[in-house]
């Protein structure tokens, strides 16, 4: 099998956990390590920097946010993201560029997703597990706009798009009028869903190398 | 190789001109070009502007700034730095930038997260503070502007701003060490000054030829003193003076309600919005220029008035006290109407001491020229070079 060394990237990792991406993500990273693959998440942590590494095959980088109060979801996620791109640049440098692909869950940090992949070259996979316009059905506020533009930049920036449902892939096509073949489906509820995965991280690095 | 391939950022260039931040990139920019730096600067777009322009030699990357609604100013400012960034890195990997050059808090979010992603130094100029600007930090808002400034000059390699006061005032206000901290004042473009107009018709427009013209130019706001001049008004009788306050700020319909009120509106003129042009005619044919400021980081104003050769009384804040000084290139008061009128007197009943001050300002402002400025920046961004050079944290 190809060597594989992903970097995730969430807004919450247990034991932040804000919804289900926590376990979400909690799952995934103990499905790769299950196939010998290792795993660094890259996540927010309201204290300094710290590092963690859970087992040889796991390893957790804490970011916290630089600036503090914050108005909006917006500013404070978006200045979390260059918080991200120097956990994520610090990794890349001090280990000789070793990141094969990043795996960018939800609209938070799509931003670093697409600077990083532009600057080092690093392939992004977007994941998306629910769009604005499901969480917030016809909201056309300032903010609901910014988020549905920050979706938009994952889709269009993002090398695959990875989805848990057909219905999902199906809107994800209807809203942002991208080609059925960026996008796969890998519903977490079934038996071979970490294998799709493995499979999809193979083919974005593949191309990459081609 | 230590001469850097610089990138700038800023929020605002010349056509898109929103305060004074857009004409000192422009300057500066240009003036480092002369001196054989090669200058890309990276800014939002402008109806009508080219994406892509060279500019006296600076090149020149207008890019969208995000134009959807957002529901504040910051958080405008937070989708404007994504969009900056994103077209940024490619901007950086394909003419081998070597340094960045950050102007202000509006750009601190692109050019973090370029500084590492890249490796590449940062140099910051800071040209006011959150904390300066609104005479504190009174709510979130303002905390969360000041913590990004302090973010900044935390990430920056070196800290450039324009006065010793400002300087201090980083240093108190973000924690920011002096050691890290390098004074290098805004600039002038004297030559613009020369141009050939009518003066005399210029100021026909604002004056009688017997009515001896004071000047001020500025907001209307608070921190630049405006409403002591209003209250000295009435202390000059006996002097046929026009006073002229030109600019825009939430204190006009206030300073033109007292000036009414006072009984002096054939002798005070808020004169509101004017053009550029016309405001440097202003200071060739003032008599007096004042700058009764109460907050002043530096006070480019004093320069145009010297480069203009309208003799200044001024209370000498901030910045204002290290380009001026008494009795030599200015005239300094307190802030107050009484000493302020006396300092108009004492110009306007002495031809021989105010044509003292216009000659020693003139000479005096030769060394803001923009030439010497971009000297002293590039003096900077050598020691950031030189600095970067020994250290070990660089790309591969």
């Amino acid at each position: 099998m190809t060597k594989i060394t992903p970097v995730i990237l969430t807004w919450e990792y247990p034991p932040r956990i804000i919804g289900d991406l926590a376990h979400h993500v909690d799952r995934l990273t103990q499905g790769l390590n299950k196939a010998k693959i290792p795993a660094r998440v890259v996540t927010c942590h309201n204290s300094p920097y710290l590092y963690e590494r859970r087992s040889d095959l796991l390893e957790l980088f804490w970011a916290s946010n630089p600036v503090e109060p914050h108005i909006s979801v917006i500013t404070w996620c978006l200045t979390l993201n260059s918080e991200i791109e120097r956990v994520v640049s610090d990794i890349y440098y001090g280990r000789s560029g070793e990141i094969d692909l990043l795996d960018v869950h939800d609209w938070h940090f799509v931003s670093a997703g697409t600077n990083l992949k532009r600057a080092l070259g690093i392939p992004f996979i977007f994941t998306v597990h629910s769009l604005e316009d499901q969480r917030t059905p016809d909201s056309t506020s300032p903010l609901s706009s910014c988020i549905k533009g920050l979706e938009r930049m994952g889709v269009n920036e993002s090398d695959l798009v990875i989805t848990k449902s057909d219905s999902m892939k199906k809107e994800i096509i209807e809203i942002h009028e991208i080609p059925q073949s960026k996008i796969i489906v890998a519903p977490p509820t079934e038996k071979d869903w970490i294998k799709e995965i493995i499979k999809s991280y193979c083919r974005v690095i593949t191309n990459k190398r081609e | 190789m230590l001469t850097p391939t610089v990138l700038m950022l800023a929020w605002e260039f010349p056509p898109r001109i929103i305060g004074g931040l857009a004409p000192h990139v422009y300057e500066l920019s240009r003036a480092l070009v002369k001196k054989g730096i090669a200058v890309h600067v990276a800014t939002c777009d402008f109806p009508g502007a080219e994406a892509y322009e060279v500019v006296d030699g600076v090149i020149v990357h207008r890019i969208d700034s995000y134009s959807n609604p957002t529901p504040d100013f910051a958080t405008w400012v937070a989708m404007m730095n994504v969009n900056l960034q994103r077209e940024i890195s490619e901007i950086i990997a394909s003419n081998d930038i070597s340094l960045l050059h950050a102007h202000d808090w509006l750009v601190a979010s692109a050019s973090i997260g370029l500084k590492h992603m890249f490796r590449i130094p940062l140099v910051a100029t800071i040209h006011s503070t959150e904390y300066g600007r609104r005479s504190g930090i009174h709510n979130d808002y303002q905390r969360m502007i000041s913590s990004t400034e302090r973010w900044l000059t935390k990430e920056a390699w070196r800290i450039i701003c324009c006065s010793r006061y400002m300087a201090k005032e980083v240093n108190s206000t973000l924690g920011v060490p002096e050691i890290r901290t390098d004074i290098v004042p805004n600039g002038i473009n004297t030559a613009l000054f020369k141009t050939q107009i009518n003066l005399e018709q210029l100021r026909s427009r604002f004056a009688q030829p017997n009515e001896r013209l004071v000047l001020f130019v500025g907001r209307l706001v608070h921190e630049k003193g405006v409403s002591t001049i209003v209250e000295a008004a009435p202390l000059l009788r006996g002097l046929n003076v026009k006073i002229v306050i030109v600019g825009e700020g939430y204190l006009k319909e206030e300073l033109i309600r007292r000036v009414s009120e006072l009984g002096l509106s054939d002798r005070v003129y808020v004169t509101g919005f004017l053009e550029t042009e016309t405001i440097r005619g202003l200071f060739r044919v003032a008599d007096v220029c004042l700058i009764p400021s109460i907050y002043e980081p530096f006070g480019i104003v004093a320069l145009e008035a010297m480069a203009g050769g309208s003799p200044i009384v001024t209370s000498g804040s901030g910045g204002l006290g290290e380009i001026l000084e008494n009795d030599w290139t200015a005239t300094f008061v307190y802030q107050n109407p009484e000493s302020l009128a006396w300092g108009i007197r004492k110009i306007l009943n002495d031809q021989g001491y105010a044509d003292y001050l216009r000659k020693e300002a003139t000479k005096r402002v030769k060394s803001y020229e923009w030439g010497a400025i971009a000297t002293s920046t590039i003096g900077t961004y050598m020691r950031t070079m030189v600095e970067f050079t020994k250290g070990k944290w660089k790309p591969f």
